[in-house]
């Protein structure tokens, strides 16, 4: 459904589907893409995550919508996009990989509004001298979001 | 029905925007200000859902009287300035989104006002990009001064090296790419080179190979 919401764009050629993170490891590692778009319950290691970052720029999707849930993603990971089930329309998508892909950022609505809040209060704790924030706290666990369902679907897209 | 303010002391800028917004039957134009002091009273009086700030403007700029408007109304900011301190200046000053001029179509400016209008926020993929690196190095910045990292502080005291410089040399240690350390940080090839330029001179060496040794070897 994303890689055919991605192939009609012209600027944007989808060049491998990956169904785990592992597969996305290997395709990343052959494909060079651009940019690569990966589902945030494909994995928990962080070890994967990092070398997809490494080796494209990354675009985390996910179900979650809680502050914390989402600094962490924004802070834990090295995403340049945060995409919010639920809270992007399908352009958003093509609109995500592009800016991504020549090295600016895109996030959700939501995610915006937690990053714009993170900023504001981790300035005011710096100005109350108060210890710092959630964002560095161990994480109440990225892969635990109950209810979602268990379909794994890291895909990997170029701008050619 | 939104009710909007636009601030911008560019006539023709603010009259366009009045004209676009008009074809959204969801919002109204309730009033326009030219400089950061009439927005302030203007907001004041008329409480508009939205403002949308201009930042360079006569008697008071948009990044001086953000906070205060934020007491009265949700902070759009539209400006053709896209530098990083000023964008994340209006965030951490209360703003709910950044759009900058000729960045962006027409539709995301109503997607953006009614995201901010709804309590939510719009970042242009400029203003994305700098606030999930300034989030990032605020976090790095925290957790230094809450003591966790010990060991890098006592590099700094021998190199003088910035936090930022430190991540920076520790990937380059690691055996990774200018291109990797890029994606990585967020940070564009060029600011990377700079930043191992500074490292380079702060360890006295004169190229990456030197500047590994000296600080695996320290």
């Amino acid at each position: 459904m994303i890689g055919a919401a991605l192939s009609n764009h012209s600027q944007i050629e989808v060049v491998g589907l990956a169904g785990d993170a592992r597969q996305a490891l290997a395709l990343t590692r052959r494909l060079s893409p651009t940019v690569t778009l990966l589902d945030n319950r494909a994995t928990r290691d962080l070890h994967q995550v990092n070398e997809l970052a490494d080796r494209s720029s990354l675009i985390m999707m996910t179900r979650r919508t809680e502050h914390r849930a989402l600094v962490a993603l924004l802070l834990r990971t090295p995403v340049r996009g945060l995409l919010v089930h639920g809270h992007f329309e399908p352009s958003d998508l093509a609109s995500a990989v592009t800016a991504v892909a020549s090295g600016l950022g895109w996030l959700s609505p939501v995610a915006a509004a937690v990053a714009a809040s993170a900023l504001r209060d981790a300035k005011d704790d710096r100005a109350s001298c108060g210890p710092a924030d959630d964002a560095t706290a161990p994480d109440s666990g990225d892969g635990h979001a109950s209810g979602d369902s268990p379909s794994r679907m890291p895909r990997a897209a170029r701008n050619p | 029905m939104i009710d909007i303010l636009i601030v911008d002391d560019n006539p023709i800028v603010r009259a366009a925007l009045r004209g676009y917004l008009a074809s959204a039957d969801d919002m109204a134009v309730v009033g326009e200000a030219g400089d950061g002091r009439t927005a302030l009273s203007s907001a004041q009086r008329l409480r508009p859902a939205v403002t949308l700030l201009d930042h360079r403007m006569p008697i008071a700029d948009g990044l001086s009287v953000v906070t205060q408007l934020t007491g009265h109304t949700a902070v759009l900011a539209l400006t053709s300035d896209s530098g990083e301190e000023l964008i994340s200046g209006m965030l951490r000053g209360g703003a709910r989104g950044y759009l900058v001029h000729g960045e962006f179509e027409p539709v995301e400016l109503l997607r953006a006002v009614r995201a901010v209008a709804a309590g939510q926020a719009w970042l242009s993929p400029r203003g994305a990009a700098v606030t999930i690196s300034a989030l990032r190095d605020q976090a790095l910045r925290d957790r230094e001064t809450a003591g966790h990292a010990d060991r890098i502080r006592r590099m700094q005291d021998e190199f003088g090296l910035t936090p930022r410089e430190r991540e920076v040399v520790e990937l380059l240690d690691a055996g990774h790419s200018n291109a990797a350390i890029a994606r990585r940080l967020l940070l564009t090839e060029k600011t990377v080179k700079n930043h191992l330029n500074r490292v380079f001179a702060k360890l006295g060496v004169s190229n990456r190979t030197e500047a590994t040794m000296r600080w695996s070897g320290r």
